[in-house]
């Protein structure tokens, strides 16, 4: 048994022995305890409970948390990030919160409609956040109990980007209407203000393309014009894409030094702007050479570009149809 | 604790691992030199990988243990010694606290010259609270190397990579999700079983939730000291009951 | 200073019996050998002494205390069988780790581990060479040192002359020496009956986990035994009396047709010759008795066989 005669040197030390004892009733006294008087956050985060409504009410992106009452790990991230102030101020100012639980008690929420959202966002794990854009598109996935920085800077990074992401999709579908709306408001909020090689450097200024390509689309010259000045503006002479696409719509750079960038979106891209300045023939070929290339089906341009092959003369785009869709 | 064991385990990283720690600094150069490359972004990513628990392991193992290859420490001469099991087991726990602290200091000093030499105008690095979490850490995984490393050979070995592995599969718990609202999932039992055992000795602390919480909780303080002390018990229980002998002549 | 009283040890639930019932005392200052075929339980008992190992029944007592007591491994010095020592380290690494171990004053370590190195005579250049280069009677030379450094009062020896070439045994064999002029206690497990010979007290044989005979074994390599054996005449037994008495030599035994004189010098044995010559005695045989260790092996060898 336990030796803890003094001077023994296999023996235990009383006191080891007292302090770990003590200390692991003392763990077990306190979990109880707060097991059964939860400690209240001063801030909580203002989850809504009906789906469908809180989808409609408020343009902010949506975030959805996906948990389990039986799951410890759940627990660990409401202790961890949920009770960060930031976080709690961040959420409830810049998202709609919505909770979805698998709990032991009869659910609140309708089961179809929460089964629905997890085959829809693939949610696999439990704790799970999604964030998705304000039209029930997936954002971001995150799953697992993210420490409370990692999920700061995720959202964050979600608030900065999600205008330009709706934007983007919605000039993916060819609504240039709405993209213009919702890229207009991007910019405006951004400002261009983001930190040099950080990672969402790029995005104010694929956002301006874009909404140059909307405001010509829609006839409003001048606009596009005013736009694409603006984001030469902040051009920092530096071969990053999409920067010198800027230059080129504007006329500073040649085709040639543009097509030395290699940049896998250049035919897209080229294709929506001979759209834009008429030249059918001229898009038809960009087209043809963006078409084949299926692994960039999913970037923003190529399926605006994609979306163009239903404006475009009948003849021309009878001949991608038969070559590309059939 | 023991004068001549803290220095004998730092000898024996410092002296004995030579060769094995000049591969570790190259790996580490190129890895520092890589990630700085890459961007702000890398750089964060390779501090969390250096703080990530299963990284941890690694590091407390490298002490904790009596040696990387054949020929251990002499523990049948060592414990005729006037010295207590209990003293070994403590003294091995706070070099091996010590010891991979260091190696994290290394790793984050090689980074930041890296940072400097590649892109001085935006250095990455870490916070106040980032230092304690190592500091921290390496205590509470430093005792659970140290009470690993007192079970027989081959059982310490299987335990290592299982705490590895739990530890790597990170903080998500993939669950057969059937949303009938009763949790019927036949596997949830087993599951909640797990994770409760992986939590209740859940070697990791992070201060900074704790303290950064809108409410303050003790619990995570106590469950931390609790384990370290569980540890150091396990740990000198389990040397105290072994018996030291080399086969028959 | 020890005793070890009902001493067993037992493994695999009682299957093996490694040690059965073993009682024996050691003073103080002396020197006791254990010897015994391969396999007897020696390191067993060795290792219970040590408190390396735990016995299933009886105890140890080293000066009253538990062998695993801070007091006892305070005054132990220990020279392991199998040289495993940490091979990344020199010589003089080692001996400072020991010496930090056994709770000396760090001031003077230094000078501790130079003479422990110079009483085993370990050349000057080895010294800070890494274990791992050293030959096998240089690794026992520093398992020596290692014992020295600490200022044991009770030595532990396991084999230390086995695989030795004749001048590593002569360092051996002068440092027991020197702990037995130091009233230094000694344990020694050997295989070597030279050796036990040379430097043992008091000699036990062990075998099948028991201690066979504990024989005093003085300081008698000037005495030994010769046997006599006669066919004839019919009073040769009283005349190898009278011889006796007249040589002054010692007639120890004499049964049946053999007597045994234990002579104080092989200068007595011509003398012996010319007695039972003159005595008319016909000798059949007369040879010196075999050594007295060897003839502990063979009795314990031959009680081994019979059971």
């Amino acid at each position: 048994m336990l030796k803890i005669n003094p001077g023994d040197t296999t023996a235990t030390p009383l006191w080891l022995l007292i302090s770990a004892s003590l200390f692991l009733v003392l763990r077990v006294a306190a979990s109880l305890y707060e097991a059964q008087h939860p400690p209240v956050p001063k801030e909580q985060i203002a989850w809504k409970e009906n789906v469908e409504i809180s989808k409609q009410i408020e343009g902010k992106p949506l975030l959805y948390y996906f948990r389990a009452d039986w799951s410890p790990t759940c627990l660990q991230l409401e202790t961890d990030s949920f009770c960060n102030p930031e976080i709690v101020e961040t959420i409830n100012k810049s998202f709609v919160p919505m909770r979805l639980s698998d709990t032991l008690k009869p659910l609140v929420l309708d089961h179809n409609k929460t089964k629905e959202l997890i085959q829809k966002y693939a949610v696999s794990v439990f704790p799970s956040l999604v964030i998705a854009l304000p039209d029930g598109t997936l954002f971001e996935k995150i799953p697992g109990a993210v420490k409370h920085k990692n999920l700061q800077k995720a959202l964050d990074s979600a608030v900065k980007t999600f205008k330009a992401v709706q934007g983007s999709e919605a000039f993916a579908r060819g609504d240039f209407d709405l993209a213009n709306k919702l890229l207009g408001e991007y910019l405006a909020e951004n400002k261009y203000a983001l930190v040099d090689e950080s990672e969402e450097f790029f995005w104010p200024f694929e956002c301006a393309f874009r909404r140059y390509i909307c405001l010509r689309s829609l006839s409003k010259d001048s606009e596009a014009e005013a736009c694409l000045t603006e984001a030469l503006k902040h051009d920092n002479n530096k071969p990053d894409w999409p920067l010198p696409l800027l230059r080129y719509v504007a006329g500073t750079i040649s085709l040639k030094e543009l097509q030395k960038s290699e940049e896998p979106n250049l035919e897209p891209d080229l294709a929506l702007l001979a759209f834009v300045n008429h030249k059918d023939q001229e898009c038809f070929e960009h087209l043809e050479k963006s078409l084949p290339r299926t692994i960039y089906k999913s970037r923003y341009d190529s399926r605006a570009a994609r979306a163009l092959v239903a404006k475009l003369s009948p003849d021309l785009r009878k001949q991608l149809e038969l070559k590309y869709f059939f | 604790m023991n004068l001549a064991v803290l220095v004998y385990t730092f000898l024996l990283r410092t002296k004995k691992f030579r060769k094995i720690d000049l591969v570790f600094d190259a790996m580490l150069i190129t890895a520092c030199f890589g990630s700085v490359m890459q961007g702000p972004g890398m750089v964060q990513r390779f501090i969390d990988l250096m703080m990530n628990p299963a990284t941890m392991m690694i590091m407390a193992w490298g002490f904790a243990t009596d040696s990387m290859v054949k020929g251990t420490e002499y523990q049948a001469l060592l414990f005729t010694r006037p010295l207590t099991r209990s003293s070994y087991v403590v003294s091995k726990t706070i070099m091996t606290w010590l010891g991979a602290q260091l190696v994290f200091w290394k790793c984050f000093l090689a980074l930041l010259a890296a940072n400097l030499l590649l892109h001085p105008k935006t250095v990455t690095f870490f916070t106040g609270w980032d230092v304690l979490y190592i500091v921290a850490n390496t205590l509470s995984f430093g005792a659970l190397a140290v009470a690993v490393h007192r079970l027989p050979t081959k059982w310490a070995g299987l335990a290592y990579i299982l705490l590895f592995y739990s530890y790597l599969g990170g903080a998500a718990m993939p669950a057969g999700v059937k949303f009938t609202g009763s949790a019927q999932s036949a596997t949830v039992p087993m599951e909640m079983t797990r994770d409760a055992l992986s939590h209740v000795l859940y070697p990791v602390i992070d201060l900074e939730a704790v303290f950064h919480s809108t409410t303050f909780s003790i619990v995570p303080i106590l469950a931390y000291i609790s384990n370290i002390l569980i540890y150091i018990t396990l740990a000198t229980i389990m040397l105290n009951r072994r018996e030291f002998s080399y086969a028959q002549d | 200073m020890i005793s070890v009283t009902n001493l067993s040890k037992t493994y695999k639930r009682g299957k093996i019996k490694a040690l059965n019932d073993v009682n024996f005392t050691v003073n103080e200052g002396e020197v006791l050998g254990l010897i015994g075929p391969n396999g007897a339980g020696k390191t067993t008992l060795m290792e219970c002494m040590l408190g390396l190992i735990f016995p299933s029944s009886g105890e140890v007592q080293i000066n009253g205390y538990n062998p695993s007591h801070i007091e006892v491994k305070k005054i132990i010095g220990f020279l392991p069988e199998r040289e495993k020592y940490d091979s990344w380290m020199n010589a003089r690494e080692f001996l400072g780790y020991h010496y930090m171990l056994s709770r000396q004053p760090l001031g003077g370590a230094k000078t501790a581990i130079e003479e422990a190195l110079d009483t085993v005579q370990l050349v000057a250049e080895a010294r800070t060479r890494p274990l791992s280069t050293y030959s096998k009677g240089m690794l026992q030379r520093v398992g020596l040192a290692q014992m020295i450094v600490g200022k044991p009062r009770l030595c532990f020896l396991d084999e230390p002359t086995s695989g030795l070439d004749p001048t590593s045994r002569n360092v051996v064999r002068d440092v027991i020496r020197s702990w037995k002029n130091e009233k230094v206690t000694v344990v020694l497990n050997s295989h070597n009956l030279d050796e036990v010979e040379r430097v043992c007290d008091r000699v036990a044989f062990v075998y099948g986990g028991r201690i066979a005979t504990i024989e005093k074994y003085g300081e008698a390599e000037d005495q030994f035994t010769v046997i006599v054996k006669w066919s004839g005449p019919e009073d040769a037994f009283r005349r190898l009396e009278e011889i006796g008495k007249h040589a002054e030599l010692e007639l120890s035994l004499a049964e049946g047709s053999s007597a045994r004189f234990i002579l104080s010098s092989k200068q007595q044995l011509p003398q012996l010759a010319r007695s039972l010559v003159n005595a008319q005695i016909d000798v059949e045989e007369m040879f010196i008795e075999k050594k007295g260790l060897e003839k502990l092996f063979e009795q314990g060898w031959r009680q081994l066989n019979e059971k």
